[in-house]
C-alpha cells in the first residue's frame, strides 16, 4: 500500500476533504471541553500511563491472576497465539453449540484477526451490530477510524445505502430516521443470534472481570440475549485493579467523544446462570512489541481514537488512506510492527507535530515513534531507490558547507528566475497546493558575515 | 499450549519492573446532588425529585402518553406498576414487548450522571436495554463525587454482572449528529428521591 496515493484518491473531493477535516476537528474541540471539565486531568494522564507501564512490567503475572480469578467465576478462558488460533477458536465455541448466527459488537481485535471472513467461510452469519459498523459492513468496507467507524460518509450516501439494502425510503437521509430503520432491523438480529462477540476495553487482573464500553447498548444486547457470550482480548488490555477504572473510565469517553461517560460501560464477572461466557486472550504479535524499548508504550492504548482526530494527516487524508486495520498515528506505529515493507509509506506521512502525543490519555510517545520507525525503515533498506539517491544526495550537500554553499545560492537564484508555469508544473511536488516561499536575498552566511562585522565595527 | 508460548515470550520480554502508582486525587468540595442532576440532563436524561416512592406512580402515568408506553415491567410490587406476567416470562426474549422498566439503581457518580446498576436481584440482564424506555429510582444519599469513590462503594459479586448506566441509548454514527435511542432505551427518567 502506498499512503500518498490512497490520501491523493481522497483529497479529490475539496468539498468532502473539508468537510471531514472539520467534523473531527469538532470532535478534537469537544475532548478539549471535556478533559478541562476535569480537575486533575494531567495528573489523571499521567497516573494511567504509570497504570499500564506497571502492568506491562507484570504482565505474565497478572494474565495468569486473571485466568484464574476468571475461571473461578465460570467464564472459560482461551490463549490465541495469533489471529489463526483466534479465530478457529471462535469458530470451534460456535460449531460445537451449532450456532450460525453471531451478533457481533465494536472490537477492533477481530478487525486486526479478519474474523469475519473466516466465519463466514463457515457458513455463519456475522453481524456487526454497531451503527457505524454496519454502515461500512453493508459497504463491504473496513471501518475508517476506531470510534467513528463511518465518519467518512455523509448521510445521503448512508440513505442510498440504507435504502438498497434495508428497504428504506429513496432519497431520505435524516439521521434520525435512518438511526429508526438500523434499530429495527438490528433488534431482529439480536433476537434470532444464538451468540454475541464483544472486545474488550479492559481485562481487571483483580477480579477475573472485565469491561466493555458503549453508547449504543449493543454489546449489552448482543451479549444478554444469546447463551453464549465471546469476548476477544488482546494481553496488553489487563490492568491490575478494579479500582484502576475510577481512572480509566474518567479518561476514555472524554477523551474519544468528549463525553464524561459512555452511556453503558458493562462489567462482566461470568456468565448468566446456565449460560456460557468464553473470553479468549490474544497476543497476535504483541508478546514481542512488548520486548521493543522503542515502540513498547504504543501497547498501553486504550482505543480512543482522540490522535486520530487531532492529526492533521488523518483529518485530511482519511481512514482508508492508512490501509491498515487501526489509522492515523497509533495505526501508524502498530502497522509497521506488523509488516515495515508493506506499510513503510505511514511514518512519512506524519508531520511530527506532536499534537497526538499532547492529547494521548495514557501518553504514548507517537511522534516519537514515528520519527523513530523513520529511522528504522531506512536501516532495513526498505525506502524505495528514488527515494534512497534523493536522501544520499541531500545528506551529502546538507553535510558538507562547501557543497552547500553554491547549492544555497543555485536555489536562490533559481526560485527567481524559473518561471512560475515550470515551477509549479507536476515535476515539483512542493508546489502541489502550496505557494513556495520568497526567495531570500542572501543566504544566512552572508547575513551573518556583514552583521557581524556592523558589530564589531 | 498457546498459554506457555504466550507467557514464556512475556517473560523474556517484559520491560524492567515499574512501580504502581498512587491514583488517589484531590477533588474540591461541591454540591454533588445539584452536579447529578445537571449531569443526569447533559446526557440526554430527565431528572424528577420526588419526596417518597408514592410519587413514582403518577409520574410515571404523566410520562405514558408522550411515550406511548403500554406495557411496564416493575420489580418492586409496592409501586403497583408492573403490567407483566412474570409467570410468562421465561427467558430475555420475552421482555422483547416491554415499553417500560422502573428499576432501582445503586450508586451514582454526580461527575457523569451515571448510575451502577447489577445483577442481584435481576433475572434477566436484558432488563436494562431491550425496554424501550428506562426509569431509575435514585437515592441522593448514594451519589458519590466522581469514579473513584464510586469504585470504593460498588461491590462485585461473582459471578454477576454489573453496569454503569448514564443516559439513553445513543449514537451519532451517521455524520455526527447525535441520535437518542440507538439499540437500547430511548428514554432515561431519573427518580432522585
Amino acid at each position: 500500500m502506498n499512503h500518498p496515493d490512497l490520501a491523493a484518491k481522497f483529497i479529490k473531493d475539496n468539498e468532502r476533504t473539508n468537510w471531514h477535516n472539520q467534523s473531527l476537528w469538532f470532535v478534537r474541540q469537544k475532548r478539549d471541553t471535556a478533559a478541562k471539565s476535569v480537575e486533575n486531568w494531567e495528573q489523571l494522564r499521567d497516573i494511567a500511563a504509570k497504570i499500564k507501564a506497571h502492568s506491562a512490567s507484570q504482565l505474565d503475572t497478572y494474565l495468569e491472576q486473571f485466568e484464574k480469578n476468571a475461571m473461578a467465576n465460570g467464564t472459560k478462558v482461551h490463549w490465541a497465539k495469533d489471529a489463526l488460533e483466534h479465530n478457529q477458536i471462535v469458530l470451534e465455541i460456535l460449531k460445537s453449540a451449532n450456532v450460525t448466527h453471531l451478533v457481533k459488537s465494536k472490537s477492533m481485535l477481530t478487525e486486526e484477526c479478519h474474523m469475519n471472513p473466516f466465519l463466514e467461510k463457515e457458513g455463519i452469519e456475522v453481524i456487526d451490530t454497531d451503527l457505524g459498523e454496519r454502515i461500512v459492513q453493508l459497504r463491504n468496507e473496513p471501518p475508517s477510524h476506531i470510534v467513528l467507524p463511518a465518519i467518512h460518509l455523509k448521510k445521503e450516501d448512508v440513505g442510498e445505502l440504507f435504502h438498497q439494502k434495508l428497504g428504506t425510503d429513496k432519497g431520505a437521509s435524516d439521521p434520525n430516521y435512518l438511526t429508526e430503520a438500523a434499530r429495527q432491523h438490528l433488534r431482529e438480529k439480536f433476537l434470532l443470534a444464538e451468540a454475541g462477540l464483544t472486545g474488550v476495553n479492559f481485562g481487571i487482573a483483580e477480579t477475573g472481570g472485565f469491561v466493555v464500553c458503549t453508547n449504543e447498548g449493543n454489546a449489552d444486547l448482543g451479549t444478554a440475549l444469546p447463551p453464549i457470550h465471546i469476548a476477544s482480548m488482546g494481553i496488553e488490555k489487563l490492568i491490575p485493579k478494579l479500582q484502576d477504572l475510577g481512572v480509566f473510565l474518567r479518561l476514555l469517553a472524554r477523551s474519544a467523544t468528549g463525553q464524561p461517560i459512555t452511556t453503558y460501560s458493562s462489567h462482566y464477572h461470568g456468565p448468566r446462570e446456565g449460560k456460557q461466557q468464553h473470553l479468549i486472550i490474544v497476543d497476535n504479535g504483541r508478546s514481542q512489541l512488548l520486548g521493543k524499548e522503542t515502540y513498547q508504550k504504543a501497547l498501553s492504548c486504550i482505543r480512543c481514537g482522540a490522535c486520530l482526530n487531532t492529526c492533521p494527516v488523518y483529518r485530511r487524508s482519511g481512514g482508508h488512506s492508512y490501509g491498515y486495520t487501526i489509522p492515523g498515528p497509533i495505526g501508524s506505529t502498530l502497522a509497521l510492527e506488523k509488516d515495515a515493507a508493506e506499510f513503510y509509506t505511514l511514518p512519512f506521512a506524519c508531520s511530527l507535530c506532536a499534537s497526538c502525543r499532547d492529547v494521548c490519555p495514557v501518553k504514548v510517545d507517537l511522534d516519537r515513534q514515528l520519527y523513530e520507525r523513520r529511522r528504522d525503515i531506512v536501516k532495513e533498506g526498505l525506502l524505495p531507490i528514488k527515494k534512497r539517491i534523493a536522501m544520499w544526495v541531500m545528506g551529502n550537500i546538507f553535510g558538507s558547507p562547501q557543497l552547500w554553499k553554491p547549492t544555497g545560492w543555485i536555489l536562490r537564484k533559481s526560485l527567481s528566475i524559473i518561471p512560475k508555469k515550470i515551477l509549479y508544473s507536476s515535476l515539483n511536488t512542493w508546489g502541489k497546493q502550496r505557494e513556495l516561499p520568497e526567495p531570500p536575498k542572501q543566504s544566512f552566511r552572508q547575513w551573518y558575515k556583514s552583521n557581524r562585522e556592523m558589530y564589531k565595527k | 499450549m498457546s498459554k506457555l508460548e504466550i507467557l514464556n515470550a512475556i517473560k523474556k520480554n517484559k520491560p524492567g519492573l515499574t512501580e504502581y502508582p498512587n491514583i488517589s486525587t484531590t477533588a474540591s468540595d461541591l454540591d454533588i446532588v445539584k452536579k447529578f442532576q445537571e449531569m443526569v440532563k447533559t446526557s440526554g436524561a430527565s431528572c424528577i425529585e420526588i419526596s417518597s416512592l408514592d410519587e413514582i406512580k403518577e409520574k410515571v402515568s404523566a410520562l405514558t402518553p408522550d411515550l406511548n408506553i403500554k406495557t411496564i415491567y416493575c420489580q418492586n410490587p409496592d409501586l403497583d406498576l408492573n403490567t407483566m406476567d412474570f409467570e410468562k416470562i421465561q427467558s430475555p426474549h420475552d421482555l422483547q414487548s416491554v415499553d417500560l422498566v422502573v428499576i432501582e439503581g445503586g450508586i451514582a457518580v454526580a461527575e457523569n450522571g451515571a448510575v451502577w446498576v447489577n445483577d442481584e436481584d435481576i433475572k434477566y440482564r436484558a432488563t436494562w436495554f431491550i425496554t424501550q424506555h428506562l426509569a431509575m429510582i435514585v437515592k441522593k444519599q448514594n451519589i458519590v463525587t466522581n469514579m473513584p469513590e464510586a469504585y470504593q462503594k460498588i461491590e462485585i459479586k461473582q459471578p454477576g454482572f454489573g453496569c454503569f448506566i448514564s443516559g439513553p441509548s445513543k449514537t451519532a454514527d451517521i455524520e455526527q449528529s447525535l441520535v437518542i435511542g440507538a439499540h437500547g432505551a430511548r428514554s432515561l427518567t431519573v427518580f432522585l428521591i
